[in-house]
Order: C-alpha cells, then structure tokens, then sequence
C-alpha cells in the first residue's frame, strides 16, 4: 500500500516537471500563430515614406518573413535553443539585450509588491482569524472592499496625484537605477510597489484568514489551547503553515502575473520594465519582442508554479502521504 | 555668434517662404508672439553656463542610428550629432551648423562645405568622407532611413576633405530642409564600423551633448560635449530627458517640479498651464488631424457621396473633445500669408444639403443604404474618440452606416500604402516645412494615400519646387491651399501645432526644432 502511495507521488511530481515543456511548446505556438496571423505586415511600421517594393523585399527577407510560417517557427525555436531570441524591428538590437536590460526593473517591482503584500496580509490575516468581527478585522473588511473595488490605474493615479503632486513627498515617476542613487532608486519604488502591493495584500489577507478560520477550529488546535500552549505558538506554529496552502498557490500566480503583467503600474509610472516594453513592441508590431517576452513570462510563470507544486509537501506532511 | 552664411548660395526661397509662414503662425498658446532676434533668453538676458535640466518627453528614438532619427524624434538626435544645417522659424533664417555653408546655382547640384577641423566624440575627423559613409548608409534601403527616397535617384561625392557635391534628379529649391532632418545627421564612420547595430544604443557624434546613459523606455542622460565646435555651447552641463508618454502626467510633471519642461500636444493643457505661469511656446506645423479619403475607392470617389460625408462633418464638436482650440477651415491656417480663402475653404456643415447629396448618390447606385469603413488607430485616444465621434456625426444621414475599425500604426500605414480602405482617420503631415503640401497632395507625393490627383494642384506644387521666385512660390501655395480644401482628400479638423511648456527659469527655448521642441544646446537657467 506504502509503496502504492509512493509510486503515485513520484508519478505526480514527474508530471509536473514533464509537463513543462510540452506547455511551453504550446505557448510558442499559440504566440506565434497569433502574432503570424494578425492582419497586416510589421514590416509597415518600419517603411519611411516613400517606400519602395523593393525595400519591403528587402526588409522582409532580411527578418525571414517572406519564409513559410513552419519555417519561420522552427528558425525562431532553434535560435530560442540556442539562447538567441533575435534582433528587434524597432530597435536593431539583440532581443535578449533588451529583455536584460528590462527585466531586473520588472522582477524588482514584482518582488517588492509580493513582499510589502505579505508583510501587511500575513500579520493582519492571522490576527483578525484569530479575532473575528474585531476593530482590526472591521477596518480591514472594508479596506479591502474599497481596494478591491478601486483599479490599480486608478490607485496609481491617485496616489500620483497626493504624494507627488499635492505633497511633493515622491518622485512623479520614472526609474532611477539603484547604482547611482540608491535613495532615489527606493523613493521612485515606493509608489509603484504601493500601487501593486494593495490589491495583492487585499487577496492575501482574504485567502488566509479564511484559511486560517477553519484551521483554528481543528482538533489538534483546540488539543493545543486545552493543553495551554501559548497563542503565538498555535497561530504560527501549529495553523498558519498548514493555513497558507491557499496562499502559496495565489503566491505563485500573482508571481508570474507580476512579472510580465504590470503594464499599466509601469507605463503610468514610466517604469522601463517588461510590461511597458510589450507595450511599446505591440503597437509597433515588434514580433520578436512581443514573442520573447510571452515566451520569457510562461517560462517564468510554468517555472514557479511548479516550485509551488514541489513545496505543497513541505508545508504539510500529508501531502506526502496522499 | 553663427559663422557667416555665405551669401553666394541663392538661399533657397522656399525656406524663406516656408519660415515666414510659420513665424506668423509661431506664438504662445494664449497668443504670445514669439521673440525675434538671436538672443536666446525670452527676458533679453544673457545665457548662464551650468547647472543641469530635466524634460519630459512624450516619445522617445527606437534607436540612436540616424537612419532611424525621424521627425517625431529629431530633437533628441539632433543633441548627440547635430545637424548640417539649423532651420529657425522665429528669426526666418536657415543658420549654418556644422556645414558652413549650402550653395546651388540650379536648384538641381548642391555643394555642402563643411566647418573645418570638427571632430566627431571619439576624436574621427567629421569631413566630407564622413557625410559620404552616412548618405551611403541612409541611401541602402536595409536601414529604413527616412532620407532614403530623398537619395534613391541622386548622386553625391567628395571633392574635398571638406566638400561635399548632391546632384538631385530634378530641381528642388526645398532641398536644405533636407540637410537638417533626413540627410542632417552624420555619425561616425569609425564608430559605425566598429560597433555596428550596437550604435544605435551608444552612437557617436560631433553635437551639444554626448550621450551619457540611456535607460530605455525611461530616460536618457546626456552630458555636456567638451569638444562642441561652437564656443560657449551648450549651455547646459547635462541635461536629462524623462519619458512619460501621457500628456495630462507630464503637465503633472511640470507642476510638481520633477521636470523643469515638457512638450505637450493639446492645446487647452498648453493654455492651463499658461494660466497657472508656466511659459507656453508654440510653433506651427503642416497638417493635423483629420479624415483622409481613399479616392481610388469606388465609393469614396462619387463627389455626392464625399459631399454628404463632408457636409455632415462638424469640426469644432471633434475639436472639443480632442481639447483643440479652434477647428480647421481650410488646409492651412487661418493667419498664414498663404491663405486666401476666396480660393477655396472646406465645405461647411449643411445636413440637409448632406442628405440630398447622400440620396442622390444612393439613387444613382440603386442602394437603400451603404457602409463605409472608417478606419483608426487603437489606443490613441486623440484619433479613437474622434472615429467614435465621426460614427455618430455621420450616422445622423438616413441611409449611411460607419463601421469603424482599428489597427495598430503599423498596420493602418500598410492599408494606407496599399489603398486598402475607404476613410481613416490619421495625423497627417508634420513639420514646418509646407514642402509636406508635396508629399501630400501631388500625384507623385510619396504620403499622397489619398490617390489624390488633380492637375492644377500638381501644377502649383511643381512649381514650389522649381521656382526661386517668393511670389512665385506664395502663389503657388495659395492655389494648393485653396484647391485642396475645396477638394478635401484630406479633411483636417485641427491644424498641427508643436507645443512646450517650461518652468519660469527655463530660458533659450527658442529657437525651436520642427516639433515645437527647442534645440537642447540652446537651453539654459536663469540666475
């Protein structure tokens, strides 16, 4: 029976790992054909006036687009394998230099957000578990009503227009890189990461103290309070890691959502980050840059839920033993 | 201050022509006339050295290769390689820059001779083998330069180290306008060579100011050029240029002190942002944005038809929405010296007039009803809610329906190159020079998406080119102007106008770059 347990648990966990890149192959495809087959040519976008065919012939060659869509596919894939991710329409230069230069400003932004998010959701969540219906439980109810029910455009704006523009407190945005002005790297943060942080925290706190509500309702709980252990001690030891399964998943996903999803918190703080950069590259039919970033953010999405399927076992020991 | 401006060229007059349109046309949002004079503080004082500027910018280059430095984009370009010629609207004058001087006899061979002893940053000699390297360079249609129509049927050679001879295929008079935008800007060879597509992110040139650091999609850091040919210049010791592509945060910007100065593009922002004690600045454009009509649509090319579409078309309500001030009556505006209204405006708004005229055209092609397609671009509002607006306007004629479609840029610029549509909505035109009015309303015009064609127009634009007669020319260009409001391929509802803002202590910010933009080696604080 053991082994039985075992065998399926192994086969679960290979899975997850197999999967992984038969779901990025699929992702290509689907970016691919997508930005393949949308009306028009890219190449217009670049033609000055007065253009001839025999320019566009040209153009086209160069990028492979006269090719057929397979061969295009595959040239594109095996220069991905090789860690090559092409050369921007746009801007002449190597894809994969610019996705560096712009994705610490992203991963930075997404990192800070989920921290500041957890900072707040985790304290605030367990204790308003623990004392439902109380003031602190009350604010936060409605808070997060109010945060919820308000866009992160509008958040930002807002927030623009009272710490920036009214009180002069922060920077009205941009990005100032940490190497040359470490201070002004954090004040320039601490909108945006606000921005993203809020409605993150909202989801946080939701998820685990519901979570957390059932938990402490549990045997070995109400086992633990008889036998008098501490409050702190049946809080965080013995009900918010078994409560936090809810919040890893979330975790995870607002991870990868993060990552290649702040559009609208970068372009309305002019952040050089991915978000606003897809944007940049949509509008101007940047197909290569459009299709490395996709391609960068499912990889960065698969690659952390799957973390979050690993570490389920970690945090509960009957996971192991399902 | 300028090297003299050898006298021996015969200046071209359709710049003279095309200046003294625009300095009419270049005032203050709120009507302040612009300053005269080389002087470049607004108060008389002199320029200070030092001290360190921060714009906003509402776009930014995709790459610092000349070959890709267009319109929208000059200013920036223009402070990292400077340009064979500067064109100053508010004094009338085409100033020499790192060319000393531009001379024709037959508006057909043109001999640039360059400054002696300029240096390009990484200390290459900028002589005539290096206009050469970069006019090869624009010319191969690999680099998608703008200036490669320009040179697709000309011939260019070094006489000298410092001369330079163009021959074009046919007269152009208009040609030095040319030598500041697409021909203008001249990197280095050296650097080119050796670095490649990598130029783009780290050129090199001989202008004001050497690119520091740039952080894509944010901001660029220029410092000052040590080495600038003009003494004195810039001004500045470094100047930061900060993206923020809306136009509502970048006034924001302004008044919350993160930017010392920012471009904008509505007029009403400009006018608020007067009121409040900002100094607004101004400069006039060639065209705006409006409708155009795709004349080789069966459809679209019936005058009934059209008629009704431009009978039922009520500017000023668009002009309201798009915060404009006034609407546009004819092509040209209303205080250009070229604009006689007596030779033609756009029709005016007359609904019924539109709806027989509709009827009739409906009756002659036994329909009930047609649809027309109006085509936009996604995501640009200042074209978006115009469609939308244009729908409802024309959908009050019984018997018509729009269908409105949107499209990325570069997509609605293939369906426009292609013919392949019947109305769209776009900004057409752009810069100071009316040498545009060619490229938008002659046969051969190379924006002419219209398939405009109309003899006597052709006739007039030809000889804008030909011609070194001023009168000659306004003439010329009041018959264009006339004629194509009257025939209105392209109906504009706005006429386009550059627009900068700047904090009180912000001087020099004239003269301006063809955007309304002032050229950045100009810039200064006040004490």
């Amino acid at each position: 029976m053991s082994s039985l347990l075992t065998s399926r648990v192994v086969r679960r966990r290979a899975w997850s790992i197999i999967s992984l890149p038969i779901l990025l192959f699929l992702v290509t495809v689907a970016t691919f054909l997508m930005l393949s087959l949308m009306p028009g040519d890219p190449v217009d976008g670049l033609l000055p006036s007065g253009a001839t065919d025999e320019m566009r012939d040209e153009i086209r060659s160069e990028y492979g687009l006269d090719l057929p869509l397979a061969q295009r596919y595959l040239n594109w894939m095996t220069g991905v394998l090789s860690g090559d991710l092409g050369v921007s329409l746009q801007s002449r230069q190597p894809v994969a230099t610019l996705i560096l230069e712009r994705a610490p400003v992203s991963l930075e932004l997404a990192f800070w957000a989920i921290l500041v998010a957890l900072v707040i959701a985790v304290p605030v969540g367990i204790y308003t578990a623990y004392r439902p219906n109380g003031a602190l439980d009350r604010l936060t109810s409605a808070g997060s009503s109010a945060l919820l029910a308000i866009p992160s455009f509008v958040l930002g704006v807002l927030l623009l227009f009272v710490f920036a523009l009214q009180l002069r407190l922060l920077p009205m945005g941009g990005w100032v890189p940490f190497s040359e002005d470490p201070i002004g790297h954090f004040r320039a943060l601490i909108l945006p990461v606000l921005t993203l942080a809020a409605g993150e925290c909202v989801l946080f706190i939701r998820i685990l103290k519901g979570d957390m509500i059932a938990t402490l309702k549990q045997d070995h709980v109400l086992s633990g309070r008889a036998r008098g252990l501490p409050t702190w001690r049946i809080l965080l030891r013995h009900s918010f890691r078994q409560s936090s399964f809810s919040l890893v998943t979330v975790l995870g996903l607002s991870i990868g959502r993060l990552i290649g999803g702040a559009i609208i918190v970068e372009t309305i703080f002019s952040l050089p980050g991915l978000g606003s950069f897809v944007v940049a590259a949509v509008t101007a039919r940047d197909f290569m840059v459009v299709q490395a970033v996709v391609l960068l953010s499912a990889v960065l999405y698969l690659l952390v839920n799957t973390a979050v399927d690993l570490i389920y076992p970690l945090l509960d020991p009957r996971v192991r033993k399902a | 201050m300028y090297v003299s401006w050898r006298k021996k060229a015969q200046v071209s007059a359709i710049m003279v022509a095309s200046a003294l349109m625009l300095a009419a046309c270049s005032t203050g949002a709120g009507g302040e006339g612009t300053d005269t004079g080389t002087s470049p503080s607004a108060t008389g004082d002199s320029p200070v050295s030092g001290g360190n500027l921060t714009l906003a910018t509402l776009i930014e280059p995709p790459s610092y290769d000349p070959a890709r430095c267009y319109m929208a984009v000059f200013q920036a370009c223009h402070a990292v390689f400077g340009s064979l010629i500067e064109y100053d609207p508010a004094t009338n004058e085409i100033t020499p820059a790192m060319a000393e001087s531009v001379e024709t006899e037959d508006g057909k061979s043109w001999t640039v001779r360059l400054r002696d002893g300029l240096t390009f940053s990484d200390g290459t000699a900028y002589d005539a083998d290096a206009v050469v390297y970069n006019w090869d360079r624009l010319a191969d249609p690999v680099n998608l330069a703008q200036g490669s129509a320009r040179l697709s049927e000309s011939t260019w050679r070094a006489v000298d180290p410092l001369t330079v001879e163009l021959v074009l295929p046919a007269v152009d008079f208009g040609f030095p306008s040319s030598l500041q935008f697409d021909l203008g800007l001249i990197g280095s060879p050296a650097a080119f060579d050796s670095l490649g597509d990598g130029f783009g992110a780290a050129p090199v040139g001989a202008g004001a100011f050497l690119l520091e650091n740039w952080v894509q999609g944010s901001e660029v850091t220029l410092a000052r050029n040590p080495d600038y040919w003009e003494e004195g210049r810039p001004y500045l010791d470094s100047l930061t240029v900060q993206l923020i592509t809306n136009d509502t945060q970048r006034a924001d910007a302004l008044r919350a002190g993160s930017v010392n100065a920012t471009p904008l593009t509505e007029p009403l922002a400009a006018q608020e942002l007067k009121d409040e004690g900002y100094a607004t600045y101004s400069l006039a454009q060639t065209g705006g944005n409006g409708v155009g009509f795709n004349l080789t649509d069966e459809a679209i090319s019936d005058d009934d038809l059209r008629g009704a579409l431009l009978e039922s078309l009520d500017a000023a309500q668009i002009n309201q929405v798009a915060r404009h001030l006034d609407a546009a009556t004819a092509f040209l505006p209303p205080d250009n010296p070229f604009r006689d209204d007596a030779l033609g405006v756009y029709p005016e708004k007359d609904l019924a007039s539109a709806q027989k005229q509709l009827d009739a055209y409906l009756k002659r092609s036994g329909q009930s009803s047609v649809e027309i397609s109006l085509l936009t671009q996604a995501g640009v509002p200042s074209l978006v809610k115009p469609a939308e607006l244009l729908q409802a306007q024309w959908g009050e004629l019984e018997g018509l329906t729009i269908k409105v479609e949107s499209f990325d840029s570069a997509t609605l610029r293939g369906l426009q190159r292609a013919g392949d549509y019947q109305i769209v909505v776009w900004t057409a035109g752009g810069g100071p020079s009316l040498n545009k009015m060619y490229d938008l309303f002659h046969t051969d015009g190379v924006e002419n998406y219209q398939g405009y064609s109309n003899p006597d127009v052709d006739a007039a634009l030809d000889v804008v080119k030909s011609s070194n007669d001023p009168e000659e020319i306004a003439e010329a260009f009041a018959t264009v102007n006339g004629q194509v409001s009257l025939d209105a391929p392209i109906r504009t509802w706005t006429h386009r106008i550059g627009l900068f803002a700047a904090a009180e202590d912000v001087e020099g910010v004239e003269p301006m770059t063809g955007l309304g933009t002032p050229y950045f080696d100009n810039l200064w604080i006040s004490e």
